[in-house]
């Protein structure tokens, strides 16, 4: 009985998964565009059951703001913008059964590849044990020697910060790369002033009374995500992109100019300027710390290591905040809440003054 | 006789795999725009899936979240965790990839839009056709 117990978890993952095909299935095929994101929805929500039995939170608490949450609401308000169907007449059969022999061909050859690559040792998958590096980074992640840890009891924040630091920062750095892509896009288009009406705009009473409950709380969990970033699963992307829910519930619920009440477009990248000088100032605390008083240092450091011996206090009173960690987690909830902001803030501009503009540089 | 946990998990690595066959097929043969970055997504998330079950190890009798529940372990506390958790490192590239995902898929909408804006349809072959 208690072997059955064991293969609930397994079996759940497949059945998921199965489910999960049939709902790509209906994305793909669906002509009605709204459809097909709900759908395609309903895919991701089942992907994050699929990932939660895998035992990752920390991409649960990401993946669910990022692809039930944010991605249906941006394609939504595009699809309401531009056509509602797709017309597919005219597509001839023999293409698109060339191209689906190509691609089933691709994906059988990089299937099997992945399928090397998960055999480490020569067990059937899954394998018992993990990769040497893995190995090294759950030993260290939270040691009595300072030397070679992170301090944190989170691997996987330790891992995304203090190990892997120059991923984050190119990361980083795409956002920004695509935020300035977008706001350069939508130059000279502004939200037009107007003034919010209660009983003009947006949807029902109901709704707007449930979402002035449900906002409060969504920011609480968002701040105490990103805060805990260091001790539980979560951190500063992960709060930041449930914080950035509630700017997209704001415009959907009520309307854009409800929503441009509380987020000015240059406030709010103001205010991203100043998550992102936090990132830096996270990243090179260290070595300020080590020009002034004279020592060696390393930019991304964060706890003493053997030839630089100096670093942040892992715990303050009693309280383990792990030196860099909560700086960074901060200033990354910032800068990812506002940057989402600012594009939401682009995209539900009405679609009679963006044309106005962009007559206005054609002719 | 084949153990019955690795035949589920095998029937999860064909489903996705299947997955990434129709979002492929949707990217290449859908002719809307929108249509085109949906299936995008969903290929995405597919290879996001893969790097976790590279990650995932078998442990008795289920492996565990790869977060220590204390913080001041001692040395017997941390070798049963390297044991039984499973690997942090994938969690930590996906994560950031699905970030960065989210940024290009609005991207994406944007240029969509502004093709919308300047040549009224999102039909790729109509938008071949007009050549700018």
């Amino acid at each position: 009985m208690s072997e059955l117990y064991e293969l609930i978890p397994y079996l759940v993952l497949s059945i998921t998964a199965l489910v999960s095909t049939i709902s790509v299935y209906l994305a793909i095929i669906e002509k009605d565009l709204i459809k097909a994101v709900l759908y395609s929805a309903i895919q991701s929500t089942f992907y994050a059951l699929i990932f939660y039995l895998l035992m990752v939170p920390d991409i649960v608490l990401v993946y669910i703001p990022v692809s039930v949450g944010l991605l249906p609401a941006i394609l939504i308000i595009a699809v309401k913008k531009t056509e509602k169907y797709e017309d597919v007449t005219g597509i001839s059969k023999t293409t698109s059964t060339i191209i689906l022999t190509l691609v089933v061909i691709f994906t059988l050859i990089s299937g099997y590849l992945l399928l090397l690559s998960h055999a480490i040792t020569f067990a059937i998958f899954p394998s018992t044990d993990v990769r040497t590096l893995a190995r090294w980074f759950l030993n260290t992640t939270l040691w009595w020697n300072r030397m070679f840890s992170a301090m944190s009891p989170e691997s996987v924040t330790a891992i995304v910060w203090d190990y892997r630091g120059l991923d984050t920062y190119f990361e980083t750095s795409v956002m920004y790369l695509a935020i300035i892509g977008a706001l350069a896009l939508a130059r000279y288009i502004e939200i037009p002033k107007k003034v919010f009406k209660e009983e003009a705009m947006g949807m029902s009473i109901i709704g707007k009374m449930a979402t002035r409950i449900m906002v409060p709380m969504i920011l609480i969990v968002a701040v105490s995500i990103a805060l805990h970033g260091h001790l539980t699963p979560g951190g500063g992307f992960q709060g930041g992109v449930t914080a950035a829910v509630t700017v997209s519930l704001l415009i959907f619920i009520f309307s854009v100019y409800f929503a441009a009440r509380f987020f000015k477009i240059n406030t709010a990248i103001l205010l991203r300027i100043i998550g992102l000088t936090g990132i830096i100032l996270a990243a090179t605390i260290t070595l300020i710390i080590g020009f002034l008083t004279g020592q060696q240092a390393y930019i991304f450091q964060n706890q003493p290591k053997v030839i630089a011996q100096i670093g942040l206090p892992y715990e303050i009173g009693g309280n383990l905040i792990s030196g860099t960690l909560l700086i960074f987690n901060t200033s990354e909830f910032l800068a990812v809440v506002m940057g989402f902001a600012i594009l939401f803030l682009l995209l539900s501009i009405p679609e009679e003054n963006v044309m106005e503009v962009i007559r206005g540089e054609v002719e | 006789m084949i153990d019955v946990r690795t035949y589920l998990f095998t029937v999860t690595y064909v489903a996705i795999l299947v997955n990434i066959v129709i979002s492929l097929y949707g990217v290449f043969v859908r002719p809307n725009v929108i249509k085109k970055i949906i299936a995008l997504s969903i290929f995405g998330d597919s290879i996001y899936v893969y790097s976790i079950l590279i990650g995932f190890r078998k442990a008795e009798p289920y492996p565990v979240i790869p977060i220590m529940t204390t913080w001041q372990p001692s040395s017997e506390y941390i070798s049963q965790f390297a044991s039984t958790a499973v690997d942090p490192v994938p969690p930590a590239l996906v994560l950031t990839g699905v970030v960065i995902g989210l940024a290009v898929m609005l991207f994406l909408v944007f240029l969509a839009l502004q093709t919308y804006r300047l040549f009224g349809t999102l039909d790729i072959r109509k938008i071949v056709r007009m050549r700018g």
